[in-house]
């Protein structure tokens, strides 16, 4: 079933707004084929990820989902298929250039500086966009200092606007598992994307945790940010997202609005039980 | 011309141990360990000190050799490895390990001397028998040996598979029970006998000096590198190319370039096949 | 910087500044020269080692480099010491690139090897080019025109150097350019993510690092004024390296204090001077398995220890408008 097909019209005046603002490119893996060694991990997916759109990403262990992830964010080439982002094709394009074009990701597991507070942490997404060098920054040039100093406002901002206030001058390895989480998100939205992508950030939180998430993930569309979520928790997939993709064993099996996706068979067979 | 040949034989069977004594120890802790040069450093220092100044038989300075080897070698990992495994940081053993050689380097220095000490014969030979003279020999044989006997214990003995399921899964074979952490230790134990064994059958070769260490860790290492990590035949064709290279260039250009040499062999396989030449892809020491 | 550090800092930089003048004797004064000529190298060395998080324990091959090029430049030469400095550190920078090119993409261990190894055959260098070098021999070297041709005014010219090196780390530890490197050592993917040129970093301040071991391997010639391929022996890499890792990784004052007390205290405990290296190791491994991130964490880890301060749980609590406008504001 091709991804790429166009999905129910979204209801509500809130929606037509979201989709009127002016979005840019959308990120789209096309017709992806992922094999490692024998093993076809993602066999012909598409997947389009619009800016100020949510979209989730789920299935079973070894569906391919994280695969898929791993392979827009640049840590594999596709075997086949395409990767691009408007014009550009990204395929071969390395992490790092991608994070310039604004694609920004958390990690599963996630990947702090320990030594360093949770702001410099926060403020490690600020590097994207640093123009001073290191030869500026020796020497102590004005833009240097200036630039450092933006950063640290922006990601202050991005930190108490994340719940992570009380805890900005902490060492980030005396953080709970739920505040690491929420400081990789900062992170990220300090880059100043135009996509995140969340792999399984409802791992180990609690309840209210996961309502702060998709409340987060929600003030992120609204701000015209692409959502990619990748998660199990299927319950917050279908609260959270505007549309979803469902994968198994490395194949597309439903992709539609939350409604479509929760309640059709294949779905249910595979995936939510039964 | 022949003796080039065969000097540089005898000097690369010591690298090509060298190599396995890596091997081993890699096996089981992903870490290559420092230390690893100064085993051999250890089995030909105590080895000659029980022969020449004890005056035991030949017999009881070759356990004396291979025991402070394998003394060593349980040192390294209850000193080095075990607790620093157990941290995140991964640079944490190159450090601890790189302490302990140096410790085990200056202390041997301040106690044995500075000074290259010459090893027993081992076997009675005459000091003219040229090219059979056994210092070329013995370690020539014993890195066939070992090379010969490590393949037999991995493919034919239990111990000798759990380390290779180690090696290979550390998590799957801990989640099977087995106890990584005996493993690892008995691997370390072993690699320590192995390389006092090779110190002891080397010594007549290299004299027994304390900085032989060093030297031993950075070309055995070479050799490992270009023969692949991990792997055994390789190890020993590394080993001895690097032996060979060693001598032939001392023979032709004087030997004044031989550590540029040694480094430029490795620079250019590891631009070529940054894996070694038989090494596989995915071993990736960090 | 928080105010203890500051505090401690101004201290160091009084005391450096007023030295000649409380020093005791010509010798105290010609280690605290000493010091600052290997604070020179060390210096730098410190972006590699406790910020990119490259073990390089080849760096005196750096400093032999340095220190030859500067006495042959303003020796045999007879070029103006100002000018041979100069190119001691160009030497050195470019001999920094030519090997931080192809090791710096190797893993841990390979790269640690690949440093050591060529320290050694620079030492090999050295001892066969006789003509160029003095050979085994070795070759005098120049000292530097007035005013710096006192102990006191030498000591000011390389203290003013050791500063130098100190103020230029010190702002790029403290931006952006810093915690680059710091996730490039611990946590490589982490760096990717954010878009740092990972090997392009690691190969610049390895490049950085080679221009001050050429410096300070010019000043400490002049210092020494004789050298021989046995000043440059790999326990002076193994000290340089020491001094770092124990100070602390991540910091600037650290290493410092590292190198004034390694350096000063086999002077005043002359048994640990016989000891040389085994005490270097020792120390090293205390550090490895007690306090990795170096003695300054000591004080605090001991603290916790002693007054465990309990952190209370504080649940996240978005504030969703100010999210809200701290992302628009970026865009």
């Amino acid at each position: 079933m091709s991804g790429l097909a166009t999905s129910a019209a979204p209801a509500g005046a809130a929606a037509a707004a979201r989709s009127a603002a002016p979005g840019g490119d959308p990120l789209r893996a096309v017709d992806v084929t992922k094999t490692f060694g024998g093993l076809v991990a993602l066999d012909h997916v598409s997947i389009e990820l619009r800016p100020g759109e949510v979209h989730g990403l789920i299935g079973p262990n070894g569906s391919g989902k994280t695969t898929m992830l791993n392979m827009l964010s640049g840590y594999y080439e596709p075997s086949s298929g395409s990767v691009t982002l408007g014009a550009e094709r990204l395929e071969a394009a390395s992490v790092q250039r991608r994070a310039t074009l604004g694609i920004a990701r958390t990690f599963q597991k996630p990947r702090l500086l320990p030594t360093l507070s949770v702001l410099e942490n926060a403020m490690l997404g600020g590097w994207v966009h640093a123009r001073a060098g290191f030869l500026d920054t020796a020497l102590g040039l004005p833009r240097a200092g200036r630039e450092d100093a933006e950063i640290r406002e922006r990601a202050t901002e991005l930190l108490h606007g994340i719940g992570l206030g009380h805890a900005i001058a902490r060492r980030a390895n005396l953080l709970e598992h739920a505040e690491q989480r929420f400081l990789e998100i900062a992170r990220g939205l300090a880059m100043r994307p135009r996509f995140i992508m969340l792999d399984e950030p409802a791992g180990g939180l609690s309840n209210d945790e996961i309502e702060h998430l998709g409340d987060i993930v929600r003030t992120m569309r609204d701000a015209g940010i692409g959502v990619l979520l990748v998660e199990h928790h299927t319950d917050f997939v279908f609260r959270v997202c505007d549309r979803v993709t469902a994968l198994d064993v490395g194949k597309t099996i439903r992709h539609g609005t939350p409604d479509e996706v929760r309640t059709d068979p294949e779905v249910i067979r595979v995936y939510l039980g039964a | 011309m022949l003796f080039v040949i065969v000097s540089g034989l005898a000097t690369g069977a010591l690298f090509a141990a060298t190599a396995l004594v890596y091997n081993v120890m890699f096996s089981t802790s992903k870490v290559l360990s420092v230390t690893t040069g100064h085993i051999p450093m250890l089995g030909g220092v105590f080895g000659a000190y029980a022969i020449s100044g004890l005056g035991l038989p030949w017999w009881l300075g070759l356990f004396t050799g291979v025991a402070v080897g394998a003394l060593f070698g349980w040192l390294t990992d209850v000193v080095a490895i075990r607790r620093v495994l157990a941290r995140s940081d991964e640079h944490l053993w190159l450090l601890s390990t790189l302490a302990v050689a140096t410790m085990i380097q200056q202390a041997v220095g301040l106690w044995w001397g500075t000074e290259p000490r010459p090893f027993p014969r081992l076997i009675p030979q005459d000091f003219t028998a040229g090219l059979a003279d056994q210092k070329f020999w013995l370690p020539v044989a014993l890195a066939v040996v070992m090379a010969v006997g490590l393949e037999l214990f991995y493919s034919r003995t239990m111990y000798g598979k759990l380390f290779v399921a180690m090696s290979e899964d550390a998590f799957a074979a801990r989640a099977r029970g087995v106890s990584t952490d005996r493993i690892r230790v008995a691997s370390y134990v072993l690699a320590g006998a192995l390389g006092g064994l090779t110190g002891f059958a080397a010594g007549q070769l290299t004299f027994a000096y304390f900085a032989l260490g060093m030297t031993l860790t950075l070309n055995g290492f070479i050799a490992l590198a270009v023969g692949g990590l991990g792997s055994n035949t390789g190890a020993l064709i590394g080993g001895f190319a690097l032996g060979l290279l060693n001598t032939f260039a001392s023979y032709f250009f004087g030997g004044e370039y031989q550590q540029t040499i040694a480094v430029g062999l490795l620079m250019v396989v590891l631009l070529v096949r940054p894996e070694g030449l038989l090494g596989s892809r995915n071993v990736r020491p960090v | 910087m928080d105010t203890k550090r500051f505090a401690v800092s101004v201290v160091f930089a009084i005391a450096a500044l007023t030295l000649p003048l409380w020093a005791g004797d010509q010798y105290q004064l010609h280690l605290a020269t000493l010091i600052a000529a290997y604070w020179v190298l060390i210096g730098g060395l410190n972006l590699v080692i406790g910020y990119s998080g490259q073990l390089s324990i080849g760096h005196v091959g750096l400093l032999s480099i340095g220190a030859y090029a500067f006495a042959i430049l303003a020796g045999k030469a007879g070029v103006h010491p100002a000018l041979a400095v100069a190119g001691a550190g160009a030497l050195c920078g470019f001999a920094g690139l030519v090997l931080g090119l192809p090791s710096l993409r190797l893993p841990g261990f390979y790269f640690a090897m690949a440093t050591m190894a060529v320290s050694l055959i620079v030492g090999e260098f050295v001892l066969a080019q006789g003509e160029l070098t003095g050979g085994g021999i070795g070759l005098a070297v120049p000292g530097f025109p007035a005013p710096f041709d006192t102990p006191a005014g030498f000591y000011y010219l390389v203290a003013a150097a050791a500063a130098v090196v100190t103020w230029l780390t010190w702002n790029v530890a403290r931006r952006m350019q810093g915690r680059g490197l710091i996730a490039i050592r611990d946590s490589v993917v982490t760096a990717q993510a954010v878009g740092v040129p990972v090997f392009r970093a690691k190969l610049v301040a390895f490049l950085f690092s080679g221009v001050a071991a050429g410096v300070g391997g010019a000043l400490f010639a002049s210092l020494q004024s004789y050298i021989t391929p046995d000043t440059f022996h790999f326990e002076l890499s193994m000290f340089f390296f020491v001094c770092i890792i124990i100070g602390g990784r991540g910091s600037i004052l650290g290493p410092f204090i590292g190198v004034v007390v390694l350096t000063a205290l086999p002077e005043l405990v002359s048994p640990l001077a016989k000891l040389g290296n085994f005490f270097y190791g020792l120390l090293l491994l205390l550090v490895v398995l007690v306090v990795p991130e170096g003695i300054g964490r000591l004080f605090e880890v001991l603290a916790e220890r002693l007054r465990p301060r309990k952190l209370e749980s504080v649940p996240v609590r978005p504030d969703l408008p100010r999210l809200a406008r701290a992302i628009r504001e970026g865009r």
